[in-house]
């Protein structure tokens, strides 16, 4: 058995048999690099977007057809990225195991409900009930997808656990 | 599940985030646990039980109700 006592002025940890100081293995401090990476590089990828989204119009290439969806998809991830950071930048650890059990499980949850979604759709088409075109269908998938996974998400964390 | 997670952090005088940092785990999952409402995996009790001093049967309290 490891002895160890915490001293919070020197924030290190003192093992009882040889009294020396240094962090617990276990311990994760402060916002990894990683992390830091991958927000950075998400953002400048919502710039890149807007960027071209703003140069289409420019070049004559699509007009606004092109451009506007490009310059908002670009807004929104910056948008989520900041949020994001924001959210997290204060925890030493961003996913842990009930983390990543709750996202595996949202996921999953999610791609039942879409699931059950396409067969609605696919018998909705075949009794002629709806005319649906290649664009509703995905547009309705993607929102489906998206927002259920999040709604799931955030029950199973409210919740605590999966079961 | 009844944990003694509360109980041996308050008697080693450590916050929810100090043990979380130690064992490498969000807050939240600390908050969790001692609620009794999170099932850890083995690796998390044992490394909870090792930085509270003391031994995964002696935090983690199972009952037969649990096992059903």
């Amino acid at each position: 058995m490891i002895y160890i006592t915490y001293d919070h002025e020197k924030e290190a940890w003192t093992h009882a048999n040889d009294g020396t100081m240094h962090h617990h293995p276990f311990l994760v401090g402060g916002v990894s690099v990683k992390r830091k990476m991958r927000y950075t590089l998400s953002m400048l990828l919502g710039l890149l977007l807007v960027l071209i989204g703003l140069l289409f119009p420019i070049v004559e290439i699509g007009g606004e057809r092109h451009s506007i969806p490009m310059v908002n998809m670009g807004l929104i991830i910056i948008i989520l990225m900041a949020i994001s950071y924001w959210l997290h930048c204060k925890e030493d650890v961003e996913f842990d195991e009930r983390t990543r059990k709750i996202g595996g499980y949202g996921l999953s949850y999610s791609w039942y409900l879409t699931l059950l979604l396409a067969c609605i759709l696919f018998w909705i088409d075949y009794l002629h009930l709806l005319v649906l075109s290649v664009q509703n269908v995905l547009g309705a998938t993607i929102l489906v997808m998206t927002f259920s996974a999040m709604i799931f998400k955030w029950h199973l964390s409210r919740k605590g656990d999966v079961e | 599940m009844k944990t003694r997670v509360k109980e041996l952090r308050a008697r080693h005088d450590l916050t929810q985030a100090d043990l979380a940092s130690m064992v490498g785990v969000r807050r939240e999952t600390i908050l969790f646990l001692e609620k009794g409402k999170y099932n850890p995996s083995l690796k998390l009790a044992y490394k909870v039980a090792t930085a509270l001093q003391s031994t995964i049967e002696d935090v983690f309290i199972f009952e037969e109700e649990d096992l059903k």
